[in-house]
């Protein structure tokens, strides 16, 4: 090292080195900030001169003798007064090709590692020929930036020529030292004003070609193309046009390429929103323009770019926004988190080099193959040797973007450049990304060709088949098995009665009739029409005479003319009909947008096609029996009936049940008897566990919405191993499915499972709104051609034409517009992405919600009204987070409000009666005396104390032993007990000098897995479990008492609530029995402590008065420093510090991260909160305790270890329909609900009505769903369907319960539970009933659980109101495990921890 | 206004190296006054006369000089007050 350090001088990093120089120690052997030109001189060079004029460079600059030296944890700049650098002269000029030599060589040298502790620097001059040479210049991004280089290329020009003997205008460069002041007095300014509010709103990551940009490499590789010259004429002449030009013209061209940029960036990312960032020189004063360093900062620049804009339009965006950024950017003023949000960055970069000393000079900046892993592409535009001509590199994440993506990304922008410059006015749109080659590149990829056979229509295909093997089983339905000879007979009869060309409604229950009644109408020649029996009646009316039909088979009596099948069994038969390909089949009716259900009509082509197709791929010759249990309206259940049928496989019929609820999958999966299955992803999540081995299902067609791929690992998981799974994307349109993925379990890593290829005969092509073929990897939405197309909607050509399109683009006849989002990836396989358009599905079930809107705006009240379907995206941060200023709870807590102080309501309200609730505590000397009043001489101990090894238990068992009592410590070993933890118990138990008992189930992980599967924690299984094995302990041993260590902060949060101390005249003794009546109920749950332990003690309630739990700290009060300082001078016990938080469980992160994931908020957040009240934490210590770094990896072990399964994606798809109304006041959910249900089927009724101002606009005037505001706390999705509140005492609870569980739209049937309720609201509940004068008890509300058997307790049987005690009523056994919901009366941790 | 505007120039942006510009001097063409330089010019317009320059009236030529900057800000008070009638 050089130079003497007394002389130099430092100062510390300005705000960009301070984020460079982060983001290269996280990459500290990757050279991504070298930044390195390489300019080739077309003639003879004076080496001598050259060497020498470069060391009076390095004198000069203080950008070159800059190192940077850490200290201790920061970073300072260290200027050298001296470097004794020489250039080196390094000689290519023997090698072969020497230009190409000096490019290879300056790329290979801009990788090498700079140490900036060191140098900041390399150079070399090159020896090309004797008249060509190079000069190599690598800088650390710390000391330079793009316009650094021509600072120095300059300065080195004028040194050079002086040496040369030139006499030339010596202007020095100024030293970087005075920006560096200057930056850190802007810095303060701003600190000072602090007045701009700065860019609160996180950019939405930029995903463009469909590839999420991970920040996982540095490695990167370049792309670049030149404008042409036609093309860089057309940009000047723009950029001086009117109306276009600005402030000057290298402001105007950035103006104008940014346009590109942004519309290129829209395109292929299909996001409306666009953040790039814009490096921004900060040479502000004259002097920093002669000065070499790092002034440059990027700033984020975020667009809005409207599907419709034209490059004009767009082009005025660009400019007021690019203003805004260059306005607010300030030295100093970027911020890493800003930086490191914006992925993709545009770099005008205005230097120009020139010739150098008279010589014409190439200057090229070399891309060390690195930049930082933060960004995806970094696009620089520049003119290095004022060609006129603008170059483009494209520097795209090597990680993120295949060759073929980086390759194919300066072509289509390109494309769009062109398009640009041709036509101003022409919309962004309009121009096509792709050239034939590409488009037919992708076509190849994704389409197949199918060979053009005639295919028989499915009667003749099932005449066949019956001919074959007349006696083989064809449908069983319940103990009859229709062979194919009775199923021919029959149909054939049924056909005797229609006419060829006639159309039949069909409403038969799912049977053995219902199949013969299709088959039957087919053979007549006829179409048939699915009628669901179950619809209201006026829709089943609307399609009867829209689709004309002659008569409907059906049972009953549905308020149109039908038939029963059994009429249709005259013994006259008559030969089939032989339809033509293009007659009718049947029809479907969907929804429609305008609310009226539209029929697709499908022909016996598309019917035939997909049949053949099906029973060829999914039977492969095997005669499989399908179960018939999907409703016939579904085109899903098509692939049930005719797939068997002319395969010679059999139905199995599954009927409608009862219920309203539909699950008769269930019986499906239990009985077992079928080998093929096709059903949607929500019936997939109902299959059960391997309950025999050797199941008989072996293959699984999914279809009619989404697949995850964890809903489809899951399903796999519960079958044979060599069982499969197929994914069919289909619409009613184009006939059942005719796009296909079999799932593969090891290459299947996408959220959704893909939808793949199209069948044979069908062919699907991807397309942006303006109709072109989008890039590979880029969304758009999916239209499908071919074989498998229906004719239309019946009657309703403006509809066909605005769905079957005869396209201009695409060599096909029609093109049906799915309204499906989809990309295609490289390998032709296609992605599903959601609902194109207003079309949606929620469970299943396809409505559009204009239809949704519709019946809801026919409420006389109801103005105005939208619909719109909410996924719960559990990995979005909710939108801003807040924490009581007393207690730190967070307001992603549920049911928590604040005060204009920002005090939360538990606080607020515990301040009413936190004297009062006093009188629950007891004095210690009161302990002593309870825990010896049992001696009666036969056990062996007073008590058994709870002992986790936390500071509060063992605590309590110290003070217990010091009392004199005869203590039985009980740990329960869980497997994830710390090290440190266990030491500490043993260490205890072994001063005091008591017996310990370290108690072990074999069932801990199926106990665990249970607890996370109800209650999101593993905590709540863990304290049953404490709670069962130290109950039946106490009952072996005769022991009366088990003391718990329940803090007072607990005991606040599960059952001290405001109203004990203010609507109800509670004394501690009435608690008590509450508390008792809930821990019966609690342990008579049917979860995994009681399945896999021995809970015969509970059988009998006696055991409640043979030991009974008594909680320490409501007789003791101590301050947490007297209580460590006692532990410190009694103890061998040590706070455990590798669990990382106190606690001493490794497996509490995993229920922590569990609960956050599914539920969205802290499960200790509450306790702390209590905590913090009850003064044994400060707020801060809260939150830090609060504020996890949960290892996810270990999470991920842990959950695999205890075989949690993997079903994270299933809480992840909760979708509801949410509908917003406007009306001049609240109209009640139970009447919207009854309005929507006359127009309605029962899936497309709203779950949520909320009232609103008006109905958010887009700028075009249309209802803007996506500003619709977000729905909380309403009732949720529950599995019972909704029952309206009908007498008067119903509805008053149900407004108590509304009120008190601050959701809306309660049935009268919804668990207490599901609705999210606990023990302090089944208190609160009880307070205010009784307060209305209704007499109900807290137990009473537990035992029914549900509004109408509460009302019913209340009301008496015959439904008069009197006073009667609840507890008299009957209450059906509690066998709900939602009850043991209540745990949370209990501990919910132990108080050790 | 023609003062204030050049003191500011010669002070602010020039960090006071500026060599006596004068109203009509080119500023912006000519490389005195750059990109960067005009948004400091619009920030000191805002704050000090109160006057919001919208983004498609930064041009060449309302802003090539001061006497055309001021020109232009005239125009917009002069139709602010009109428009205020």
């Amino acid at each position: 090292m050089t130079g003497e350090h007394t002389n130099s001088q430092t100062y510390p990093l300005t705000a960009a080195q301070a984020s460079i120089w982060a983001s290269q120690e996280l990459h500290p052997d990757v050279p991504l900030y070298n930044m390195a030109f390489l300019y080739e001189f077309d003639g003879g060079i004076n080496e001598d001169a050259f060497v020498s004029a470069f060391s009076s460079l390095v004198d000069e600059a203080d950008a070159l003798r800059t190192v940077f030296r850490d200290t201790g944890g920061e970073a300072e700049a260290l200027v050298m007064p001296l470097d004794e650098f020489v250039l080196p002269v390094i000689d290519l000029s023997t090698a072969g090709d020497s230009e190409r030599d000096a490019d290879a060589w300056a790329q290979s040298r801009s990788t090498v590692m700079l140490d900036t502790s060191e140098r900041t620097f390399d150079s070399a001059l090159l020896r090309l020929g004797h008249d060509r040479y190079a000069w190599f210049l690598l800088q650390h991004h710390l000391c330079t930036d793009a316009w650094t280089f021509t600072v120095l290329f300059r300065r080195m020009e004028q040194l050079y020529l002086a040496a040369t003997g030139s006499s030339v205008d010596a202007v020095e460069l100024n030293p970087f030292a005075r920006y560096v002041e200057f930056e850190a007095a802007e810095r303060r300014e701003a600190g000072h004003a602090a007045e701009k509010p700065s860019q609160a709103k996180q950019p939405a990551p930029l995903e463009i070609y469909g590839s999420r940009h991970r920040d996982t490499s540095t490695a990167n590789e370049r792309e670049s193309v030149s404008l042409s010259e036609r093309t860089s004429q057309q940009l000047d002449e723009l950029a001086g046009s009117p109306g276009v030009r600005a402030l000057t013209p290298n402001l105007s061209k950035f103006q104008i390429v940014a346009t590109a940029m942004y519309a290129w960036l829209h395109r292929v990312s299909d996001q409306p929103s666009i953040t790039i960032g814009l490096p921004v020189h900060n040479r502000t004063q004259p002097e920093f323009r002669t000065t070499a360093g790092l002034f440059m900062e990027v700033f984020p620049c975020t667009v809005d770019v409207a599907a419709e804009d034209t490059f004009a339009s767009l082009h005025a965006k660009v400019r007021q926004a690019s203003m805004e950024t260059l306005r607010s950017a300030r030295p100093g003023a970027s911020t890493a988190a800003e930086a490191r949000a914006v992925s993709t960055v545009f770099n005008f970069i205005q230097a120009e080099f020139g010739a150098f000393a008279g010589i014409d000079c190439r200057s090229t900046w070399v891309h060390p193959d690195h930049v930082d892993g933060v960004h995806q592409l970094r696009v620089q535009a520049h003119d290095f040797d004022a060609t006129g001509r603008l170059r483009f590199d494209f520097d795209g994440s090597a990680d993120t973007f295949d060759a073929g993506t980086r390759g194919s990304m300066p072509q289509h922008f390109l494309r769009i450049v062109d398009a640009m410059l041709t036509d101003w006015e022409a919309p962004i749109g309009s121009v096509d990304l792709l050239e034939d080659e590409e488009r037919a590149v992708i076509d190849a990829a994704v389409n197949r060709s199918a060979p053009d056979v005639a295919l028989a229509d499915v009667v003749e295909q099932f005449a066949r088949t019956a001919a074959r093997a007349p006696s083989a089983p064809a449908v069983i339905d319940g103990d009859q098995t229709w062979s194919y000879q009775r199923l021919d007979d029959a149909s054939r009869a049924v056909a005797a009665n229609f006419q060829p060309g006639g159309v039949v409604g069909v409403a038969l229950l799912r049977s053995a009739e219902a199949v013969a009644t299709i088959l039957g109408i087919l053979r007549a020649g006829a179409a048939f029409v699915p009628i669901d029996p179950s619809w209201p009646r006026d829709r089943i009316r609307f399609v009867v005479e829209d689709a004309g039909c002659v008569t409907v088979v059906a049972d009953g009596d549905m308020g149109v003319a039908t038939t029963p099948f059994e009429e249709l069994q005259s013994p006259s038969s008559r030969s089939d009909i032989r339809p033509d390909s293009s007659d009718l089949a049947y029809m479907l009716y969907t929804s429609g947008s305008t609310g009226v259900p539209k029929g697709v009509m499908i022909e016996h082509r598309s019917l035939a096609h997909y049949v053949s197709w099906a029973s060829s791929f999914y039977d492969q010759g095997q005669r499989l029996t399908f179960p018939l249990f999907t409703p016939m309206t579904f085109d899903l259940t098509i692939t049930s009936i005719f797939v068997p049928l002319v395969s010679g496989g059999a139905i199995r019929v599954y009927s409608e049940s009862e219920s309203q609820t539909d699950l008769v999958v269930l019986d499906v999966f239990n009985d077992d008897a079928v080998d093929i299955v096709k059903l949607t992803p929500s019936h997939l999540t109902l299959l059960p566990d391997h309950a025999t081995k050797k199941r008989r299902i072996r293959r699984l067609i999914v279809g009619g919405e989404n697949l995850t791929t964890a809903t489809a690992r899951g399903a796999l998981a519960k079958l044979e191993d060599d069982a499969l799974l197929h994914n069919e994307y289909g619409p009613t349109e184009a006939t059942v499915g005719c796009i296909v993925h079999t799932f593969d379990s090891t290459f299947d890593r996408t959220d959704s499972v893909p939808i793949g290829k199209p069948i044979p005969g069908m062919r699907a092509y991807v397309l942006d709104d303006g109709g072109h073929r989008v890039p590979f990897g880029v969304p758009g939405e999916l239209f499908l051609a071919g074989d498998g197309l229906a004719r239309g909607y019946l009657g309703r050509d403006d509809l066909t034409l605005g769905r079957f399109i005869v396209p201009g683009h695409v060599a096909e006849l029609r093109l049906y517009a799915t309204g499906d989002r989809a990309r295609v990836r490289r390998d032709g396989t296609i992605e599903y992405l959601g609902r194109h358009d207003d079309q949606v599905k929620v469970k299943g079930v396809r409505l559009e919600l204009g239809e949704v809107e519709a019946a809801l705006a026919s409420h006389p009240q109801v103005s105005a009204a939208a619909a719109s379907v909410w996924v719960k995206d559990p990995h979005s941060e909710s939108d801003e987070v807040v924490y009581c200023s007393r207690c730190g709870l967070a307001s992603d807590q549920p049911g928590v409000s604040y005060d204009e102080h920002r005090v939360c309501n538990l606080c607020r309200a515990y301040d009413t009666y936190q004297d009062r609730a006093e009188a629950y505590f007891k004095p210690e000397d009161e302990l002593k005396a309870v825990l010896t009043s049992r001696r009666d001489g036969i056990a062996d101990y007073d008590c058994i104390s709870l002992l986790s090894g936390g500071k509060d238990s063992t605590y309590v068992l110290a003070r217990l032993v010091d009392m004199g009592l005869r203590v039985l410590a009980f740990t329960l070993d869980n497997g994830y007990i710390s090290d440190q933890a266990k030491a500490n118990i043993t260490g205890v138990v072994e001063t005091l000098g008591v017996d310990h008992i370290f108690a072990t189930t074999p069932a801990m992980n199926e106990i665990f897995v249970d607890s996370l599967q109800r209650h999101a924690n593993v905590c709540q299984g863990c304290f049953k479990t404490i709670y069962t094995l130290s109950m039946q302990m106490a009952h072996e041993r005769g022991i009366p008492f088990i003391v718990t260590g329940l803090s007072r902060g607990q005991f606040f949060e599960t059952r001290l609530t405001e109203e004990l101390f203010t609507e109800l005249t509670v004394n501690a003794d009435e608690i008590d029995v509450d508390v008792l009546e809930a821990r019966k109920a609690y342990h008579r749950v049917d979860d995994a402590v009681r399945q896999f332990l021995d809970v015969s003690v509970f059988d009998d309630n006696e055991i409640f008065d043979e030991v009974q739990f008594v909680d320490f700290y409501r007789y003791v009060s101590v301050d947490l420093d007297d209580l460590y300082a006692y532990l410190e001078g009694r103890l061998p016990w040590k706070r455990p510090t590798d669990t990382g938080r106190s606690t001493n469980c490794l497996i509490n992160d995993v229920g922590i991260y569990y609960h956050r994931k599914v539920r969205g908020y802290h499960n200790y957040a509450l306790p702390y909160s209590w905590d913090v009240r009850m003064g044994h934490k400060t707020r801060s210590q809260a939150l830090d305790e609060l504020d996890d770094d949960i290892d996810i990896a270990e999470v991920s072990r842990i959950l695999d270890e205890i075989g949690f399964p993997d079903d994270i994606g299933e809480h992840e798809s909760g979708q509801r329909l949410v509908a917003y109304y406007v009306a001049p006041v609240d109209i009640p959910t139970p009447e919207l609900r009854t309005h929507a249900l006359e127009a309605l089927p029962q899936q497309a009724v709203p779950s949520q009505f909320i009232r609103l101002e008006t109905i958010p606009l887009t700028s075009n005037g249309k209802a803007d769903r996506s500003a619709l505001p977000e729905p909380e706390h309403q009732r949720p999705e529950l599995g019972a369907a909704f029952v309206a509140p009908h007498t008067e005492t119903e509805r008053a609870l149900a407004a108590i319960w509304e009120d008190v569980l601050g959701i809306g739209g309660i049935g009268v049937r919804d668990n207490f539970f599901d609705l999210g309720g606990d023990s302090i609201m089944a208190i609160q509940i009880t307070a205010r009933a009784n307060r209305a004068g209704l007499a109900i008890t807290l137990p009473g509300l537990l035992d029914a659980l549900t509004i109408e058997q509460l009302a019913r307790a209340i009301e008496g049987d015959d439904g008069t109101a009197e006073e009667k005690k609840p507890e008299a009523v009957e209450i059906p056994e509690i066998s709900a495990d939602e009850m043991s919901r209540l745990a949370s009366l209990l501990q919910r941790r132990d108080g050790g921890s | 206004m023609e003062e204030q505007m050049i003191r500011f120039i010669d002070d602010v942006i020039l960090g006071g190296s500026g060599h006596g510009i004068s109203v009509d001097d080119e500023i912006v063409l000519n490389g005195t006054v750059d990109s960067l330089g005009v948004t400091r010019l619009l920030d000191f317009i805002e704050d000090s006369l109160g006057v919001a320059v919208p983004a498609e009236d930064v041009t060449i030529e309302n802003f090539q000089s001061v006497g055309s900057i001021c020109a232009y800000l005239r125009g917009r008070a002069e139709y602010s007050e009109q428009g205020a009638r």
